[in-house]
């Protein structure tokens, strides 16, 4: 297995998990009901305004919001995932990247 | 009480046991900002977060409003991760978030607005990820616009905790969370009692009262409307705190100059109709207890409650006193003895009702309140909303010189400026009662026993032999339990239950200013009974415009033409909304 493809196959995991995450937030604390809510909405692309155009850092900061103020394991796990994705690919959320279907994962 | 030591932010602070972080905080003077938490009502999901601290050792940041705080524990407030957690979440609301704070209803007082202004925040880093949703406009009284809802909840635990209705909920929307409806049905369509205690609570502008000032500013420029207007008790010690007064402070005199130059053709006192309640609901009470009817009475002056009643107890509308409540007892006589006094065409009355409440709104909507042949009560403005029609027109309203109400409905005692307050209706009744039946005055007219922020209170009088045994309670977590008293079977003895729909009764109703808080409550409770004290007259039936009012035109109490309108009949709503 090369490098490259084992990159492809993060970024795919990555964001299944993270669309589960959002699937999975009870909506009880603000940082996981909103910050999945602006991962979906990025993964999506169904973001308005400047459709999701947020620096990396912005990213990183979202996810370390997430995981440090989240009230339960679910939000908390999300946001480590966004900074570990970011970690090994700062481009990850960057907006009109190509996605996988969206529906992977996704409640109905 | 046992207390121990910890550190915040690198200073020792004691504390009792119990104690939260955020208290603890603020006993040194350092403020943790908070969204979601509210303390009077036990509000303390942790649904914001924004309220995170770093405690020495944890690896995650721990919510200040619920954290109870421990011997030895390393608090900081202020670190870089924690003002970055606050900052992200804060941003993300505001992402989702209509930026109309110059039209919105609580510019002024958002606890979101002045939390972005805390936090500096200059620039939304996040985009919209949520769609616009419709109003809710369905209730009379109340708007509801989800696209300004924060999540906090407090409404959620005010309407089932507080109140024990339950009509809002919290859910999900197209798969988002989101505060919504009982089975998503249009508030006006729940059994919500259009208390407005949600709006209270509300941080933001998500919920709040439908506006009538534009109606009322129609009215008063309209050549061929006579426009009266009635002020409620609790809007005396009230409508100043919007004005930079102590809550409590007497404004009667102020208010009063304040209608004149706003242009009403009269300016009457809700104060009267509430003594005239007293002789009409305390003369029921004694054919009750002298003919064998249906006892306990209970009071009928607060329109929440009587909707709770309708739609959660309907079985026990026997018990409901048949008066109306005071507002529209006015509402009728204006367009009936007060027309004819002056000669005037009811259709050409225009009756403008300020009330602490938004219930009221409801009630003057009901069918049945024509008694006139036409709505006695055309528009009800809550305090909130007089506030601003005053700033309207430019009135520096602290400043006013005082002036007095009109005849033939203007002067109301200390018995009905009770009225406004938890255990004052019952208060009233009884100095009324008393007199009335015994024909002796009643030596102490403070009935300490029925005041107070306690929820369930009693008292008993004697009467000739009977001993009266009276119940109050306030907020309908505590209407609930003593109708469930009373369905038991537990109550037979009792002669006579106040209740009143909102916590602390009409001063801390759902159209009274921002904040109302229990300290707030208080206060304002403070200046009902100091203007009761303050007042000449003291008892209902000793009011001579009341008097007058029997003598003039409706002869006796429970006589005919009181039945005709100054009595009503109630709905049986039932308890499920019907879901359309
Ligand atoms: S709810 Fe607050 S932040 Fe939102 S528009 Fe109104 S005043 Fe502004
Ligand atoms: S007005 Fe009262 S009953 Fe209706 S939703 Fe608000 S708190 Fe609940
Ligand atoms: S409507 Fe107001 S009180 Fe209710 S959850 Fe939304 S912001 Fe909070
Ligand atoms: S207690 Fe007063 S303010 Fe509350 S619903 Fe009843 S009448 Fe209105
Ligand atoms: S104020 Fe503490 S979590 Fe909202």
């Amino acid at each position: 297995m090369s490098g490259e493809a084992s990159l492809a196959e993060e970024r795919t995991l990555g964001e299944f998990v993270l669309r589960r995450v959002h699937a999975e937030s009870c909506g009880e604390c603000l940082p996981c009901a909103l910050g999945t809510r602006q991962i979906a909405a990025v993964l999506n692309g169904t973001a308005g305004g400047n459709g999701g155009a947020v620096e990396a850092a912005v990213w990183r900061a979202l996810g370390r919001a997430m995981r440090q103020a989240a009230k339960c394991g679910v939000g908390r796990i999300g946001g480590a995932l966004v900074e570990e994705l970011l970690d090994r690919d700062p481009d990850f959320f960057a907006p009109g990247r190509k996605r996988n279907s969206g529906d992977q994962g996704q409640e109905g | 009480m046992s207390t121990f030591t910890m550190i915040i932010d690198g200073r020792r602070v004691e504390v009792p046991e119990k104690t939260t972080i955020l208290e603890a905080a603020a006993k040194i003077g350092v403020k943790i900002p908070t969204l979601c938490y509210l303390k009077d009502i036990g509000h303390d999901v942790g649904a914001c977060r924004i309220c995170v601290v770093e405690i020495e050792g944890e690896p995650e940041l721990v919510t200040a409003c619920n954290t109870p705080a421990a011997p030895g524990m390393v608090v900081r407030t202020n670190t870089e991760a924690v003002r970055e957690a606050r900052k992200v979440t804060l941003e993300m609301i505001l992402a989702n978030h209509p930026e109309e704070c110059p039209t919105c209803v609580r510019n002024g007082t958002c606890e979101l607005q002045a939390l972005a202004a805390a936090f500096n925040i200059r620039e939304v880093r996040f985009p919209r990820t949520r769609p616009e949703f419709p109003l809710d406009d369905s209730a009379t009284a109340l708007i509801r616009d989800p696209n300004k809802c924060i999540l906090c909840r407090r409404c959620v635990t005010v309407c089932r905790q507080v109140q024990s209705v339950g009509a809002v909920e919290f859910g999900k929307v197209y798969g988002e969370p989101a505060v919504t409806t009982l089975l998503h049905t249009p508030l006006g369509e729940t059994n919500c009692v259009q208390c407005g205690q949600c709006i209270l609570v509300c941080p933001v502008g998500a919920i709040y009262e439908r506006d009538d000032t534009d109606r009322v500013w129609a009215a008063l420029a309209d050549p061929h409307k006579h426009v009266v207007v009635q002020t409620a008790p609790a809007t005396h010690v009230a409508l100043g705190d919007l004005f930079g007064l102590a809550p409590g402070t007497d404004i009667t005199g102020r208010m009063v100059a304040a209608f004149r130059r706003l242009g009403f053709d009269a300016v009457f006192d809700t104060n009267f109709t509430a003594d005239l309640t007293i002789m009409e609901e305390g003369s029921e009470l004694l054919e009750r207890i002298n003919n064998g009817g249906v006892l306990p009475q209970l009071t009928s002056c607060s329109p929440g409650w009587v909707k709770f009643i309708e739609h959660f107890y309907p079985e026990l509308l026997p018990h409901l006193s048949s008066a109306k409540s005071p507002q529209q007892m006015l509402g009728a006589l204006a367009k009936t003895f007060y027309a004819q006094k002056r000669g005037l065409n009811p259709d050409e009355v225009f009756v403008v009702s300020v009330m602490p409440c938004t219930a009221k709104k409801f009630e003057a909507a009901r069918p049945e309140m024509k008694a006139s042949g036409r709505r006695d009560v055309d528009v009800v403005l809550t305090t909130r909303e007089l506030a601003r029609m005053l700033r309207e027109a430019g009135l520096d309203f602290a400043n006013l010189p005082e002036d007095d109400y009109d005849e033939p409905m203007g002067l109301g005692t200390g018995a009905g400026q009770i009225f406004g307050a938890t255990g004052g209706v019952m208060e009233a009744a009884l100095r009324t009662v008393y007199e009335l039946v015994t024909g002796k005055p009643l030596e102490n007219l403070d009935i300490e026993e029925v005041r107070g922020l306690a929820g369930v209170k009693e008292a008993a009088v004697p009467l000739n032999g009977l001993r009266v045994k009276a119940l109050v309670a306030h907020g309908l977590a505590n209407a609930r339990a003593v109708m469930e008293r009373l369905k038991a079977g537990e109550l037979k003895d009792y002669h006579f239950i106040e209740i009143m729909c909102c916590p602390g009764g009409c001063i801390g109703g759902g159209g009274q200013p921002i904040p109302t808080t229990s300290t707030i409550r208080e206060m304002r409770i403070g200046g009902i009974y100091a203007r009761d004290r303050a007042l000449a007259l003291r008892k209902s039936h000793e009011n001579p415009q009341v008097q007058k009012l029997y003598e003039e035109f409706l002869e006796r109490p429970l006589g005919h033409k009181s039945h005709e309108l100054l009595h009503t009949t109630y709905t049986a709503r039932g308890f499920q909304p019907r879901g359309e």
